[in-house]
């Protein structure tokens, strides 16, 4: 198994720590996305496995072999390494034609020439970019730009792909094109691969597994579903799921054998199953997490204890609508179906399944059922 | 709506007015004052003479004229070829990730350019004296003779070129730098992760992409280059045996000395020509615009 493990990596350029001891296991053929806001650390992680910045402290290992140890003073040249990256900028080199670029790799590893004539012309036939050997990266769109670095990666047949936000620089209708094609491409490979971006859809879409990070740090790793589910934070809760997650406070009334009863502000009182093997304290202050899909709205109220809200603002997506509602003095937000009756400034009706409900507790954000 | 030209003209007045004043007018003063013949003593007196300075010049004998040519283009020669090799190595080397104290040494290595070029001839003038100076003192150290350097008719062309080359040096690595590090770093990355090696990073990568910064350098120093006149003044002021008289010693002589004002006028105006005829070949051999990129 070429498995790549970071343990306990960490990385401060100057003072200022970018990435705080990370521990992360990515699984040999997986499509392994790291996912977080913009500065979070992704870039400088992705960097240290493909040995470009050198770790403060840790090992890293690809395989059996160490690439990096701060201990045992291992650090493995990049090209060592046996793999191919995807800058968020492309990186393509402005003095070479769009072959060229993509021959270099191979020239560098001295392979033949008939045989670089024939891998080049696959390779460029395989990204579509045939007959635009001869353009300077300059004369090519954002699109193909991103085409040309996606061929100059995958023309060396590297075990590891490394994309750093390889989509963001496109428009909305060629990401989602290139979307499908970067996953098409892994089922086909089925290379390693090491994604990074700041787009949780992007992520959901694409990965088998997400590693969500904020502030140099590993909040969770779990597939998408399980992270969409079960988010283990109230971060990774918020940062996964558009529109994201509605949080209310809450405070717990009472803790019976693995549940525990919480009064919820405008909710009322819910009782919460499955709670995680951890005491809580009476009137200790939680927070109630409730997926927009998970809340389904009546114009007329189903049982007393419905709490009920006004709309304000009705969204309509076309294959969903969104509906914003006041709930006392907050807004949450509850997706509904497409063809329905809603009227803004009309009172409806909140009903939910509490097995739905998310709970954190309010002050380490973590999640407690 | 229908713009009005006449706005944008009157924001580059100011700047048109001062190119006018300070280079379009003196230039074709000199052009009109090499087809003249007026005298230093007598500057009011001009009278047209056609081609007559520039015949002068090619049959001078003393210096001849073909002397001066070589001279200037030996001295031009060694000193650019230097100034942009040494300014490059060192910009390259001081653009490295592992080296410490980059702006301590790129400030300290501006020295020699902010010094007066007559304070460099006079400084270089010390070190080759030929009974005081440190470079004698060296050569017996290792035992090889003391040489009279500037005073040497074979010495005193390399004596003037190091002198000046020690001076020229910085403006090199300020533009070489300026090159370097317009560069991405993730070009480097990229060819890195290929497996590139530092030399074929340096030529296939580094070099390339600083090509037009290094077209920029030959043209800009050549030009500066051919002006050189007070270093050379104070080390040598053209001899032994005008052995070091470059174009713009020659031309000071005629017009100031022998005080022939427009034969003068006439010698400016050939360095003029020579210094477009090499910029129009450099820009030939690196054939810039062939590689379109931004
Ligand atoms: N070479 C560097 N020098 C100093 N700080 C850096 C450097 N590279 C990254 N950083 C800092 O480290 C943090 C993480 O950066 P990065 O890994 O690029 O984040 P991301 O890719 O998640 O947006 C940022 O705050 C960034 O400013
Ligand atoms: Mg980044």
């Amino acid at each position: 198994m070429i498995d790549i493990v970071l343990k306990g990596v960490s990385k401060d350029f100057g003072k200022y720590l970018a990435v705080d001891t990370l521990d992360l296991t990515i699984k040999e053929h997986d499509f392994h996305t790291l996912l977080g806001p913009s500065g979070c650390g992704k870039t400088t992680t992705l960097r240290m496995v493909a040995g470009l910045e050198e770790p403060t402290s840790g090992d890293i290992f690809i395989g059996k072999h160490a690439v990096f140890s701060s201990k045992n003073l291992i650090n493995v040249s990049p090209a060592k390494r046996n793999i191919a990256l995807i800058f968020q900028d492309y990186a393509l080199w402005p003095h070479m034609t769009v072959f060229d670029n993509i021959k270099f790799g191979l020239e560098v590893l001295h392979i033949k020439k008939n045989e670089v004539k024939r891998k080049i012309s696959r390779i460029l036939e395989n990204v579509h970019l045939e007959g635009l050997e001869k353009r300077y990266p300059n004369e090519l769109s954002g699109g193909q730009q991103q085409r040309v670095s996606m061929a100059r990666m995958l023309v060396i047949e590297p075990k590891i792909l490394m994309m750093d936000e390889p989509l963001s620089n496109l428009d909305a209708k060629l990401r989602s094109s290139m979307r499908s094609e970067i996953k098409r491409l892994h089922n086909n490979i089925g290379a390693t691969t090491i994604y990074v971006t700041h787009d949780q859809e992007e992520a959901m879409a694409l990965s088998d597994m997400i590693t969500v990070m904020n502030n140099g740090k590993v909040q969770q790793t779990a597939s998408p579903l399980e992270l969409y589910d079960h988010p283990e934070n109230i971060f990774v809760a918020g940062f996964v799921g558009n529109p994201p997650v509605n949080l209310l406070n809450g405070r717990v009334i009472k803790q019976g054998l693995q549940k525990v009863l919480i009064n919820s502000d405008f909710l009322g009182q819910i009782n919460i199953d499955n709670i995680q093997n951890v005491t809580l304290k009476k009137d200790q202050s939680v927070i109630i997490g409730i997926r927009p899909e998970d809340i389904t709205l009546y114009s007329s109220n189903p049982d007393k204890n419905s709490a009920e809200a006004t709309i304000i603002t009705i969204l309509p997506t076309g294959s969903e609508t969104l509906v914003e509602i006041k709930l006392g003095d907050k807004i949450i937000s509850a997706k509904v179906e497409r063809h329905n009756s809603y009227e803004i400034n009309t009172k409806v009706y909140l009903a939910f399944e509490s097995h739905s409900i998310h709970l954190f507790d309010s002050e380490s954000g973590r999640r407690l059922n | 709506m229908k713009r009005k030209p006449l706005g944008g003209y009157l924001y580059i007045t100011p700047l048109l007015i001062g190119v006018i004043l300070f280079s379009v007018y003196p230039v074709i003063q000199v052009i009109w004052m090499s087809f003249h013949e007026i005298s230093l003593a007598d500057i009011r007196s001009e009278t047209f003479i056609g081609f007559r300075n520039f015949k002068d010049i090619f049959a001078m004998e003393d210096p001849p004229f073909i002397s001066v040519v070589w001279v200037t283009f030996a001295f031009v020669g060694g000193s650019v070829l230097f100034h942009v090799g040494a300014g490059l190595a060192l910009a390259l080397l001081l653009n490295l990730g592992w080296v410490k104290g980059k702006n301590f040494f790129r400030n300290l290595y501006m020295l020699p350019w902010i010094t007066a070029g007559i304070m460099v001839g006079y400084t270089w003038s010390f070190l080759f004296e030929p009974r005081a100076g440190i470079l004698n003192y060296l050569m017996s150290l290792v035992h090889l003779p003391s040489q009279s350097w500037t005073a040497d008719p074979k010495l005193a062309l390399p004596s003037i070129i190091i002198a000046n080359i020690w001076r020229g040096v910085p403006y090199s690595l300020i533009l070489e730098t300026a090159g370097l590090q317009s560069i991405n770093m993730e070009l480097y990355d990229a060819a890195v992760v290929d497996g590139a090696n530092p030399l074929q990073i340096l030529t296939r990568i580094t070099l390339p992409l600083v090509k037009e910064f290094i077209l920029l350098n030959l043209i800009l120093d050549t030009g500066l280059t051919f002006q050189v006149f007070d270093t050379i003044f104070a080390m040598t002021a053209g001899g032994p045996l005008h052995r070091t008289e470059t174009f713009s010693i020659f031309m000071y002589y005629t017009a100031f000395k022998f005080g022939k004002i427009g034969m003068g006028s006439a010698i400016s105006l050939l360095l003029l020509i020579f210094s477009l005829i090499i910029a129009v070949i450099y820009i030939k051999f690196f054939r810039p615009g062939k590689e379109r990129y931004a």
